[in-house]
Order: C-alpha cells, then sequence, then structure tokens
C-alpha cells in the first residue's frame, strides 16, 4: 500500500517536473520523502521489538534452564549449553546497538532452540504440581481475598443483573455465612493475623461457591 | 464487558457466549473503508469447517489433530516448533479442582515465546493467575475468551480432583 502510493508520489513528482510545475513536483518529492522515512521508522521500530521480545523471552528460558539444570544429572552439558549461549547474547546485544536488530534477532534464534530443546528434553515427560510463592502471609490474604470479591461479584449480577435466582429463605444461611467469616477475616486482618484471616476468608469463598452450586451452577470441587 | 464475561463464565446453561464466527464487518476490528477491506479472507470461510467444541468455539487440538492447521513459529514460517511434554498441577484453586496446564497441548499451537515472559514467568510460583486477570483479559484470558475456548465451562481446566478435598 505504501509502496505503491510512494510509486504514484514519485512517478507524479517527475511528471510535474517535465511539464514545468517545479513547486508541485517539489511538494509531491517531500511528500515521497517524508513517507519513505516514516516506512523505514516503522520497519525499524517493528524489528528492534521483534528483538527485545526474543531476548526477554531468551533470558527468561535461561534463567529457568539454570534452576531445572540443578536438579539435573547431566550438569556438564547443560552448563556448556549455557557457555555457549552467553557470547551468541553478547553478539546479539552488540548488533542490536548498531541496530542491526533483524540480524541481532536471526543471532538469537539458534539459541533460542538450543535452550528450549535442552528444557524440553529434561522436563519430558514430567508432571509438576506447583502453588505460589507468596512473600507474606498478607499477599496470600490479599490473593484470597480477592478470590472471594470475584465469586461475591459473580453471585450479586447473578441475583441483581441477571435474575438467576434471589436472595430468598434459601439464598439467606448462605449469605449469613459468608458474611460472618468475612467480618472475621477482615477484623483479623487489621491486627496484622494474615494467616488465620486467609482461613477465614477462603471459608467465606468456600461458602459462595456452595450458594452457587445449590443455586444449579455446576462447580468442580468439593 | 468484564461484567458480561464474568456472567458468562458460570451461567452457560443460560446464556451462551457468540458461537458464530464473526464477520470482518461485524468485530469492530477491521475498518471497512479501508482500500485493501474486500481483499481480506472471511473467517467463515477458512474456518467454517473447522471441529467445533461443545460450545461452538473452534476446538484447536482437533483442528490440529486433523491436519487442518500447520502452526507456524514465526510469520515467515523459517522457525521450528518445539512441543514440550511437561504437564503442571496448580493448586491454588481454593475449594474448586486443581488445574492441569498441558504445555504439549498449548506448545503444539504456540512457540515458548508466545507466553514467556511476557505473560508468564518460567518460575515456580511466580505466576499469581486468578479468575479475575483472566477475564479481564490478562494471562490464560490473553488467548481463551479471545482466540481460543472461553471460561464458561470451569472442568476444561479445572479437573484434577484436590487431594485436600475442600480449602487450599
Amino acid at each position: 500500500m505504501f509502496k505503491a502510493l510512494l510509486a504514484v508520489l514519485l512517478v507524479s513528482s517527475v511528471f510535474s517536473f517535465t511539464f514545468a510545475e517545479e513547486k508541485s513536483a517539489s511538494q509531491d518529492a517531500n511528500i515521497a520523502n517524508k513517507l519513505a522515512h516514516q516506512v523505514s521508522d516503522f520497519v525499524e521500530l517493528k524489528a528492534k521489538s521483534d528483538y527485545e521480545k526474543k531476548l526477554k523471552s531468551i533470558q527468561g528460558l535461561l534463567s529457568a534452564h539454570k534452576r531445572i539444570t540443578e536438579l539435573n544429572s547431566d550438569l556438564d552439558k547443560e552448563l556448556r549449553l549455557q557457555e555457549k549461549v552467553k557470547p551468541v547474547l553478547d553478539q546479539s546485544k552488540k548488533l542490536a546497538k548498531e541496530h542491526a536488530f533483524k540480524e541481532a534477532k536471526h543471532v538469537l534464534d539458534d539459541a533460542y532452540f538450543a535452550i528450549v530443546n535442552s528444557i524440553k528434553s529434561q522436563r519430558t515427560g514430567q508432571t509438576l504440581v506447583r502453588s505460589l510463592d507468596f512473600a507474606t502471609e498478607k499477599e496470600a490474604y490479599e490473593y484470597e481475598l480477592g478470590r472471594y470479591e470475584n465469586y461475591k461479584m459473580l453471585i450479586n449480577m447473578m441475583i441483581d443483573e441477571r435474575h438467576a435466582f434471589a436472595r430468598d429463605a434459601r439464598t439467606k444461611p448462605f449469605f449469613d455465612e459468608e458474611d460472618r467469616y468475612h467480618v472475621q477475616a477482615e477484623t483479623l486482618a487489621k491486627k496484622g493475623q494474615y494467616g488465620e484471616a486467609t482461613l477465614l476468608i477462603e471459608k467465606a469463598s468456600k461458602t459462595l461457591v456452595n450458594l452457587l452450586r445449590d443455586s444449579g451452577v455446576y462447580i468442580p470441587g468439593v | 464487558m468484564f461484567k458480561m464475561l464474568m456472567v458468562g463464565c458460570l451461567m452457560l446453561p443460560m446464556f451462551s457466549f457468540a458461537t458464530e464466527l464473526t464477520s470482518l464487518k461485524e468485530d469492530g476490528i477491521h475498518d471497512v473503508n479501508g482500500g485493501g477491506f474486500s481483499m481480506l479472507q472471511e473467517p467463515k470461510e477458512a474456518m467454517g469447517d473447522f471441529p467445533r467444541r461443545t460450545d461452538g468455539t473452534v476446538d484447536w487440538v482437533k483442528a490440529l489433530d486433523q491436519k487442518l492447521i500447520s502452526p507456524r513459529s514465526n510469520k515467515v514460517g523459517d522457525g521450528k516448533m518445539t512441543s514440550v511434554n511437561l504437564e503442571l498441577v496448580l493448586t491454588n484453586t481454593g475449594s474448586m479442582d486443581h488445574v492441569l496446564f498441558s504445555h504439549k497441548v498449548h506448545t503444539q499451537i504456540l512457540t515458548c515465546a508466545n507466553c514467556h515472559i511476557d505473560i508468564f514467568l518460567p518460575k515456580q510460583g511466580a505466576n499469581f493467575i486468578s479468575m479475575n486477570n483472566i477475564m479481564a483479559g490478562e494471562q490464560c484470558g490473553v488467548c481463551h475468551g479471545a482466540v481460543a475456548f472461553a471460561v464458561q465451562d470451569c472442568s476444561q481446566c479445572h479437573n484434577v480432583p484436590s487431594k485436600k478435598g475442600s480449602l487450599r
């Protein structure tokens, strides 16, 4: 599209010049020049962003590789790979400094596949159980509070906006129970007792899940 | 939008998501007046015969199995696809069943760099995934709810019984 426009403008500027419309020709040439610069800027920006994304990805996967390798029996082989990748990253950074982003990314591609393949060979067939690594009890509480608020918002919408079920005698005991747990949790959290507060807010969430199940919504779990 | 997604999440029997492939004119993304608009291929033409999930969305895994799609690792198609057979069981799921995340299924369609490290850190315990974020189009929600199945059916992901049976 851009190329076609550029061609039209250039041809137009040449014709204009032939017919002594110098002013118009010069204007067209300026626009063409400007557009050419814009296109080249765009291409460079895209190449830069592709390169940076790849570099970030490799760096992340490389640190994962280091962690995985520590548990691996064939340590030497994996360490050799990490050593091999280092100069490749340096070379790509050097190229990026010279604004050769496309080449820099190309250099990274081989390193990327080497790391990914190594992770693949070390991890294949594994099933890993993962839980979140909360820095503090407060962080764990806030995470669970988010889950509770999420359920609460969902139920409110189902009642108030979708009228899927109502606040009636059936749902009241659930609301009373979850409210009690929630108030207790908030009180403990204010005192800084986040561990106990987390257990209570989990109970509040669980009550809301039970309310949803009692209302006919299937939610896996027990 | 967020509210709609929230409700859609758990109310599939009552309110289902749009299941038809939206035409380019109506998707709110493409410029109908753009010069090249007429040259674009309609989703229905490209994906009309693709296998569907029960909610009507395209089943990309089946489409891959049936060789209807052939994912590329980059736009040009000169890279290699690397499928990693690693499964993760995510346990911070409250009273719900745990989540089984299959790298194999995802890396048959995507490359590692699609998710790592912009969306998920390849580090144990570092990705604080929440349904709030997913339904706001972040984390898993970058694809799920956009181009992959939405979070209407909990058991699609929450499919590993929790050992504790209830609380975290």
